[in-house]
């Protein structure tokens, strides 16, 4: 009876053990909004923004078509997700690009275009898509360096 | 009775102590967590691209990654810088990785496939106006006079050698079976100056203060990493690195109450 209890009790912990890793993996793995704050690099002043104080709590379910603006989304991938076939214990951030544009085209080719879509002259409007763009790397399996450059966005803009 | 009692403690101990998916590789988890910094993961891809790049002699450019190795160190966050550089290991993969994590086929060995002279490159310090004063200042913390070691220097000590990262007297770890650390050097050529070679090697191969303060800094690892992701002042990161952070500890915190309650009827 004593053993029977020990056993329950043993499984009851697993049980918790497997719903907090998913639970955790899950959030892990939302994508969370990031603001302009990759523009901000050390020593290159440029034009920086702070996002934005009120960043929206990470979901765990991503919305199909984001009705936030164009802006720098970030999620963890482990180096296996990416599919190019390395092996790494290591786990990177790919930062991508998504949002809508139908304000904000910074550019004078996107403010044409948006005009032109609002007057349904033209089949497409600007989109939001990485200005800038990273490098990743990590240490594989076989524990030597990989560099994959220019994998993550590192700044938005609509163009 | 006792023995069954024995595994389920062992049992929870093993769930508690795996609350995180990274496990017991304090490597792993400090890459990891220099990764979701937005400002250490940039300095460290960085380095690595610096210390990666290969001329058409196929040699590294020595110089630019041992500046980015030396931006690392300053511009980064130190609680993860150091988290990274003096991580602890106990098994084989973890101290290969601490000992590759700094692209040792660089910044270590450089252009010298057979290690010169201690003496040689303890000049070639002396005369670098960047290397001099950081060896001055890793003499000073980490061993002021033989066989002495001062009380509460060991964080002024691991910043001290942190700062020869990138430098002419750049220290790695020699191998994967054990902590030891020194630079890329031997004493076989130094005629009548032995000893003073050997003093020099010393630095880092009998150094009690040294060892005593990379001891020391393990013991001290999960308040410095969650120290760090306290004071990220990246709202977007915090944000997912806090919620996962706070997760996790009210999952151990969870598990070690409903413990207490589930084992008092076994006691």
């Amino acid at each position: 009876m004593a053993t029977g209890r020990v056993l329950c009790v043993c499984l009851l912990f697993l049980s918790l053990q497997l719903g907090l890793s998913w639970s955790l993996d899950a959030a892990q793995q939302a994508p969370v909004p990031t603001g302009q704050v990759l523009s901000e690099q050390p020593k290159e002043t440029g034009g920086t923004r702070r996002p934005p104080l009120g960043a929206p709590h990470p979901q765990l379910r991503p919305r199909r078509a984001p009705a936030t603006a164009c802006q720098l989304w970030s999620l963890t991938l482990p180096v296996a997700e990416l599919g190019l076939g390395y092996a790494s214990e290591e786990k990177v951030i790919f930062h991508y690009c998504a949002g809508s544009c139908l304000r904000g085209a910074r550019t004078q080719h996107g403010l044409m275009l948006a005009r032109l879509r609002g007057q349904g002259r033209a089949h497409g409007g600007p989109c939001c898509r990485p200005t800038r763009y990273a490098d990743v790397a990590f240490l594989d399996d076989r524990l030597r360096w990989q560099r994959l450059p220019q994998l993550s966005a590192a700044a938005c803009g609509c163009g | 009775m006792a023995c069954c009692l024995g595994s389920a403690l062992l049992l929870l101990l093993l769930l508690l102590g795996s609350a995180s998916s990274a496990g017991q590789n304090h490597c792993l988890d400090a890459a990891e967590a220099c990764t979701a910094d937005a400002r250490c993961q940039w300095l460290r891809t960085e380095y690595v691209t610096q210390c990666l790049a290969r001329s058409a002699s196929g040699d590294c450019d020595l110089a630019r990654c041992h500046r980015a190795l030396r931006r690392f160190f300053s511009r980064g966050p130190p609680a993860l810088t150091h988290a990274l550089l003096f991580c602890q290991c106990t098994g084989t993969e973890c101290a290969e990785r601490r000992r590759q994590t700094f692209v040792p086929a660089c910044a270590f060995v450089g252009s010298n496939p057979s290690p010169p002279s201690c003496l040689e490159i303890l000049e070639a310090c002396e005369l670098s106006p960047v290397c001099r004063p950081r060896l001055l200042a890793f003499q000073a913390s980490c061993a002021p006079a033989p066989d002495v070691c001062l009380r509460g220097q060991g964080p002024r000590c691991l910043r001290a050698y942190a700062g020869l990262m990138g430098t002419a007297v750049t220290p790695n770890y020699v191998d994967n079976a054990s902590a030891r650390v020194a630079p890329w050097c031997d004493c076989g050529v130094s005629g009548n100056r032995r000893e003073e070679c050997e003093s020099f090697q010393g630095l880092f191969t009998r150094n009690r203060c040294l060892d005593g303060a990379m001891q020391a800094f393990d013991s001290g690892w999960p308040s410095i990493l969650q120290e760090q992701l306290d004071s990220h002042q990246d709202p977007g990161h915090s944000l997912l690195q806090i919620s996962s952070a706070d997760q996790s500890l009210e999952g151990s915190s969870l598990l070690a109450i409903l413990s207490v309650l589930a084992l008092k009827p076994l006691l």
